[in-house]
């Protein structure tokens, strides 16, 4: 994607130092774009703990780079032993997410599997932290591609009309390292030139959908409307919602999907009126060892900070206001489960498939047990 | 009874209202001399809430007739029929607004009130009867729905129904008030009620004063927690409910009674008989309010989103009657079937 017109993407080597990894602190979008150095293994967990990084591909992808990072750092003596034990700094960072438990896990395999000394251990490190980029973006593309198609038959369906899809939370590019999940059909059909318009969920508590979807859909010249979370329930009665699009946290490869607090409700909302709820993922987000995702994934407890105090620009400077009275307790659950019966499909990198076991493991037959 | 009322009338001819923009931060009683202003304190929600804004704008017409100069009651009756049209386009979701402006005026037309002092009179008497009734009515929808909360109850209440939504007590956060007042063990989860925050500023600064445990979540939340931690009710509050027992209230209310019929939990409505409108026959009759796109755009001088972006924002939705179990009145529960249920209970039948 670009900025400014100058392609990005959302983790890179620093141009003149490839002993750094760039980011973009995503907590200061949309009001500020600045690019933080990555140098230790410390830079790269709190990246991902404070939210710097976020979106499950784009966590994927820091871990990645994380652990070449600290096979740049580790003493060659201890080698492998610091590798696992940054790993799990690592995977501590976040426990909803499952690309960065796997980001970590691939790397390990791939260092450990390699016979040679530190610098051919490092190399093989960041040819793999590369990989593990190249592929989310490449998904990404695909999911894309795929998606498309849905998107297209609406806008037959409707003479070319306008097709508004609604979203939740920031399944972009930000969230990736390229193109994103929910928002690459997005991109795909409004670089195709179909119509389409897009309702963003502001998404509290952190305000994603209000911060970073509807910053980079308008630097991508999408037309969009930010509401609140409330409000798309109210859109669905009313005919205003053709299609709902999130991306995914988790998803199980029975197809519950566990995403960002309130995309449960989106998903009743939309059942109740008949309105397709489809959501984008690269299979690296497949969970392939829990069935009931209601029950197993595990969700998140952020600090209740989050609720209390809301995030935004004033004068030059990110500010925080307090809603609520001082010292009111607040619940915080970063994700909830949509069952995958209200999920009408998953778009992934090799298709579209129903939210079923049957489904998803038609288009992923090397996983069937 | 709360320190503070959302409003009052003084009698020097003072509309007085707490300036319910600034809570729970800050403190700070208006005051108002004119229905222009009264009308424009509703438009921007110095004072909301169905009941609220159902007693400023029958203290709006009061108001005027106390500081009117008019010398004979016809130009008097003039003056007030143009105050009643300025308040009646300040919101045009709430029924109570109407409602009130409609006993002002039927007590405008009588006859016997053949003097200005006598108009001036019987305005005042009849907005101090409203403010004195909704009280009233506000602890017996607390009674009726007493015998609904289990001994130990986890409530989701939407936006704010208490003391500050009504004169004084409240409707839906009344229904809590009441419970706890009777040694329940009620524990609330506030939705917080974007964009205007009423649940996580209102709700949580009434329940804090009145010792009730609670916690704040974002609106998303409410399913997460039916489903994992278990809830045994919601209770909301409305601005209007039509005939058919659809129930118009705060956007996000729709999304709520789907996830809790979605769980089994029980949706319970608690309004007075002043919101119930039989003139309007189903819910998708019911006129949503747009408000401004700053309400999405800041929170206090805080810019939330990208500059220059299109927002929606409309205050309220309508819930079908299908997934309400049962609305709470001052005058008794009522259950479905609500369209033969409510006339009933209205009268018409």
């Amino acid at each position: 994607m670009n900025i400014d017109e100058k392609h990005y993407r959302t983790i890179w080597l620093k141009e003149d130092d490839p002993n750094v990894v760039q980011i973009i602190d995503q907590r200061h979008l949309p009001h500020k774009f600045i690019i933080e150095d990555l140098k230790t293994v410390d830079d790269v967990a709190r990246a991902i703990k404070d939210m710097r990084v976020r979106g499950a591909g784009l966590i994927g992808a820091t871990a990645g780079f994380g652990m070449y990072i600290a096979a740049l750092n580790a003493p060659a003596d201890t080698f492998m032993s610091q590798l696992i034990s940054d790993g799990e700094l690592l995977k501590a960072t976040r426990p909803t997410a499952v690309n960065l438990a796997w980001a970590v896990d691939r790397q390990l395999e791939a260092i450990a599997a390699l016979n040679g000394d530190v610098d051919a251990k490092i190399a093989i490190a960041l040819d793999t932290a590369q990989a593990i980029a190249d592929e989310d973006a490449d998904f990404c593309r695909r999911i894309g591609e795929h998606g498309l198609s849905i998107i297209e038959e609406m806008s037959k369906a409707k003479n070319g009309d306008v097709v508004n899809i609604l979203t939740h939370c920031n399944a972009g590019w930000l969230a990736f390292v390229d193109y994103g999940s929910a928002t690459a059909p997005m991109y795909a059909a409004h670089d195709k030139g179909i119509k389409i318009h897009i309702w963003v969920d502001e998404t509290r508590p952190r305000n994603q959908g209000a911060r970073l979807t509807a910053w980079e859909l308008g630097q991508h010249g999408i037309p969009h409307t930010v509401i609140a979370d409330n409000v798309g329930g109210h859109l669905m009665q009313h005919g205003l919602v053709d299609l709902v699009l999130t991306g995914t946290d988790r998803t199980t490869y029975t197809g519950d999907v566990g995403n960002k607090i309130g995309t449960y409700l989106k998903a009743l909302a939309a059942f109740d009126n008949d309105i397709p709820f489809y959501t984008a993922l690269p299979s690296s987000t497949f969970d392939w060892v829990m069935r009931d995702g209601v029950k197993e994934v595990p969700i998140e407890q952020r600090d209740g900070r989050e609720v209390r105090y809301i995030q935004g620009f004033h004068e030059g400077e990110i500010k925080e206001v307090l809603l609520t009275p001082e010292n009111s307790l607040a619940a915080n659950y970063a994700f909830d489960v949509t069952p995958s019966r209200l999920v009408t499909g998953l778009i992934t990198e090799r298709g579209i498939c129903e939210a079923s076991e049957e489904g998803v493991l038609g288009l992923y037959p090397e996983k069937r047990k | 009874m709360n320190a503070f009322r959302s409003i009052e009338f003084l009698d020097e001819g003072i509309v007085r209202m707490l300036d319910q923009r600034k809570l729970p931060h800050e403190t700070i009683y208006n005051d108002y001399l004119s229905y222009e202003e009264v009308a424009q304190a509703i438009q921007d929600m110095v004072i909301r809430g169905a009941p609220a804004i159902g007693a400023a704008a029958a203290y709006g017409m009061a108001l005027t007739a106390q500081r009117s100069q008019a010398s004979d009651v016809d130009t008097l009756c003039l003056e007030l029929a143009t105050a009643s049209e300025a308040l009646a386009r300040s919101r045009p979701t709430a029924v109570n607004l109407f409602w009130a402006l409609d006993r002002m005026n039927k007590c405008i037309a009588d006859p016997k009130l053949d003097t200005v002092k006598a108009l001036q009179k019987a305005t005042l008497a009849e907005a101090h009867a409203i403010a004195k009734e909704d009280v009233e009515i506000n602890k017996a929808i607390g009674m009726n729905a007493l015998s609904l909360i289990p001994e130990k109850a986890t409530i989701i209440h939407h936006c704010n129904t208490g003391s500050l939504a009504t004169v004084d007590y409240g409707t839906a956060l009344g229904v809590i008030r009441t419970a706890h007042e009777h040694g329940k063990e009620v524990f609330a989860l506030l939705d917080e009620t974007r964009p205007r925050l009423q649940g996580g500023r209102l709700s949580a600064y009434e329940l804090k004063e009145q010792g009730v445990p609670f916690k704040v979540i974002v609106d998303g939340a409410s399913g997460h927690f039916m489903r994992t931690l278990g809830v045994d009710l919601c209770v909301v509050g409305t601005d209007r409910v039509a005939a058919n027992g659809d129930v118009a209230n705060k956007i996000g209310t729709y999304n709520l009674a789907v996830v809790a019929h979605e769980n089994n939990v029980p949706f319970y409505v608690a309004a007075p008989t002043s919101t119930i409108d039989m003139a309007t026959k189903h819910g998708n009759e019911i006129e949503i309010e747009e408000r401004p796109a700053s309400e999405i755009t800041h929170v206090r001088e805080c810019q939330i989103t990208p500059d220059g972006i299109e927002v929606g924002n409309p205050a309220f939705d309508v819930t079908p009657a299908k997934y309400i179990t049962a609305i709470i009145t001052e005058k008794g529960v009522v259950y479905p079937p609500f369209e033969e249920n409510l006339a009933a209970l209205m009268g018409e039948k």
